[in-house]
């Protein structure tokens, strides 16, 4: 029975991706590609990833990665940029499920036991690695600053990295400023955590992440 | 790729100079006809348009700084190899428009109504025995439309002044010879019958003087024929873009023996019709350009503006194509992002949410917000979108300011979309 709600699932996730629309290269510049019926690409997987992650579906985000890139937890971030849109979304949804997402969750083998602190502390790397690829991009700091913030010995790097960010009106992650007001609020600056909530709402689909814990 | 007021979509495909021209020839030593009353003329004893001047420019550093400033990506006739195909503006368009390109089916038959327009720009082919290098050197600078049938225009780029300087003596090397004397002269009246009669309207415009009227032109291939009439300039320009009567005049007779890659078609007219016709051109007197309109940004609407809608309508119908994420467009963010066009790396992402809330960065190297105000309250996207508009709407090149204006090349972006932008960062940039 287990393996046929996995038959199902693996289908209807398929048939998803069959039809989304992705991103691509022409004339030296980006195009959106019109959907073809044909086997998702892992392109497509890490877009569906990505979509996934946005949406708040962790667990759904690690499976979309893992189903391209199972080994991902080994990828070198900025060799591949696939592969490094692929770590990011991972590590990412490490993050957000405080580190309750792992490969055995998501269904893939794995000799691995993931406790929740050493995931989060893996996430934190693969961010600092993608973030020394990627100098000086505030999209990525804010990603950092966001799986900093998860581990009680980074949390004051993530504040000043966040703070610095927020200062300068450069951050657009929601998650990045939940993480922010968590930090400040926790610090005893309500007035900070507050302005901070507002900016996540206003820039979240889903405003509950702004003052909620995390989920897979 | 998109619609606009005047023109309708544009890409990034630009139009350094321009290719056709037509006639020209002697300098007015004195105050031409009317241009509704033009009778017979003394003009035409000089050999030259315009008077050439002499300009400092290093032709070996211009040849370099055209392979820097990438106008290989556009036009053909550089000197250089055209640009790969992936990065080659024109050609790529019309690969699209030809069924060359691999993409699945739905998206080239989506992309063709848009890059249609854009498959075409002027080669530089020959610029050198027709073109008067100062105003190459000052168009370099302050492009401007020349062409009001091309959609895409010559694109603002970072040129220093030595570098228009070195880049207009390399494609125009001798500007120092006038030729010999052209005694003919011309019949004002008769010139402008001939563009009235021969076909020119088809294709040319002439601002500040009566519209010519479009009369049939030779018969041509219809492919060719649209090449030609988007190409054509406006004949108001020719008096300052060109330079030899003879090469004018040759070019006249045959275009093709000129310039081999020239639309133009072969009309026929005797000496005495081509003398007519380019003095009319190069003499008549032109009415002044109108002011320029200004443009005023509309109120920011109550309504709520999501980023999904803005997205849609702006940034991703436009500003996209040149400022997308490296890792999504096999490494190259667009000119606008990684670099190009002459342009340094900017780092600015217009391809989603967070990677718009990053900014740009600035000359320092320091990430600078697109939302931050300046100091009469706009957001500086919005600044940057208004600054087309004014670009455009100057005659001349005159309406350059400190904020270069976007999209680069392109028409302006509706008032409607900029205040869609505007009301979209007032709400605090919702999702």
């Amino acid at each position: 029975m287990k393996i046929l709600k996995v038959a199902v699932l693996a289908l209807a996730a398929f048939s998803a991706v069959a039809v989304s629309a992705n991103d691509a290269n022409a004339c030296g510049m980006s195009v959106r590609l019109d959907p073809t019926p044909q086997k998702p690409t892992p392109v497509q997987e890490i877009a569906k990833a990505e979509k996934s992650l946005e949406n708040g579906n962790n667990l759904a985000a690690a499976q979309a990665v893992l189903s391209s890139f199972p080994r991902i937890r080994n990828a070198q971030a900025g060799a591949n940029p696939l592969e490094t849109r692929a770590l990011r979304v991972f590590a990412l949804a490490v993050v957000r499920s405080d580190g309750q997402v792992n490969e055995k969750k998501a269904g893939v083998f794995s000799n691995a036991e993931w406790t929740t602190n050493a995931n989060l502390e893996w996430a934190a790397q693969a961010m600092r690695e993608i973030d020394a690829k990627r100098p000086n991009d505030p999209t990525v700091q804010a990603d950092l600053g966001e799986a900093l913030s998860k581990l009680p010995a980074n949390k004051a790097e993530a504040m000043t990295l966040l703070s610095k960010l927020a200062e300068k009106d450069l951050m657009g992650s929601p998650h990045a400023y939940a993480a922010l007001a968590k930090m400040k609020g926790e610090k005893g600056d309500t007035a900070g955590a507050l302005a901070a909530i507002k900016k996540c709402e206003e820039m979240s689909k889903n405003s509950t992440i702004c003052r909620t814990p995390a989920k897979a | 790729m998109r619609s606009t007021h005047k023109r309708g979509p544009i890409l990034p495909g630009f139009a350094l100079f321009l290719f056709v021209i037509l006639f020209s020839l002697g300098c007015p030593p004195k105050p031409s006809p009317a241009k509704d009353d033009a009778g017979p003329s003394a003009v035409g004893d000089a050999a030259v348009v315009n008077t050439p001047v002499a300009t400092a420019g290093d032709a070996a550093r211009g040849k370099e700084l055209v392979a820097t400033f990438q106008c290989n990506r556009c036009h053909d006739g550089t000197g250089h190899e055209a640009a790969p195909q992936n990065k080659h503006c024109v050609h790529c368009h019309k690969d699209i428009m030809e069924d060359r390109f691999k993409a699945p089916a739905a998206s080239i038959t989506r992309w063709k109504p848009r890059v249609k327009e854009y498959a075409d720009a002027p080669s530089l082919e020959a610029m050198k025995m027709r073109f008067n290098r100062t105003w190459v050197e000052a168009y370099l600078q302050k492009p401007f439309d020349v062409r009001p049938n091309l959609h895409q225009y010559m694109p603002s780029l970072p040129i220093e002044p030595q570098q228009a300087k070195d880049i207009a003596a390399y494609l125009v090397p001798d500007d120092h010879g006038s030729g010999a004397p052209d005694l003919a002269k011309p019949d004002l009246g008769k010139g402008r019958q001939v563009l009235e009669t021969k076909g020119c309207g088809a294709c040319h415009s002439m601002t500040g003087v009566a519209a010519i009227p479009a009369s049939n032109p030779p018969s041509m291939d219809p492919r060719e024929f649209d090449r030609a009439h988007k190409l054509a300039p406006d004949l108001r320009y020719t008096r300052d873009r060109l330079r030899y009567v003879q090469t004018v005049k040759a070019f006249l007779r045959d275009p093709k023996a000129v310039k081999p890659d020239s639309p133009m078609p072969k009309i026929a007219l005797t000496d005495e019709e081509i003398t007519n016709v380019v003095g009319y051109i190069v003499s008549v007197e032109l009415s002044d350009l109108p002011p320029p309109k200004k443009a005023e940004r509309l109120p920011v609407l109550e309504r709520k503006v999501t980023f999904k809608e803005v997205d849609e309508k702006v940034f991703h119908r436009t500003c996209w194509h040149c400022h997308s994420e490296p890792d999504y467009a096999i490494g190259d963010g667009g000119p606008g992002n990684s670099g190009g066009l002459g342009f340094k790396p900017r780092g600015l992402n217009l391809s989603d949410y967070n990677g718009i809330a990053a900014g740009y960065l600035d000359d320092k190297g320091e990430r600078a917000g697109v939302f931050a105000k300046d100091k009469d309250g706009t957001p500086r996207l919005v600044r940057a979108m208004m600054a087309r508009h004014e670009e455009v709407n100057a005659p001349n090149g005159n309406g350059y300011g400190e904020v270069r204006g976007m999209p680069l090349g392109y028409d302006p972006l509706p008032l409607e979309e900029i205040q869609l932008v505007e009301t979209w960062i007032a709400q605090g940039r919702p999702r």
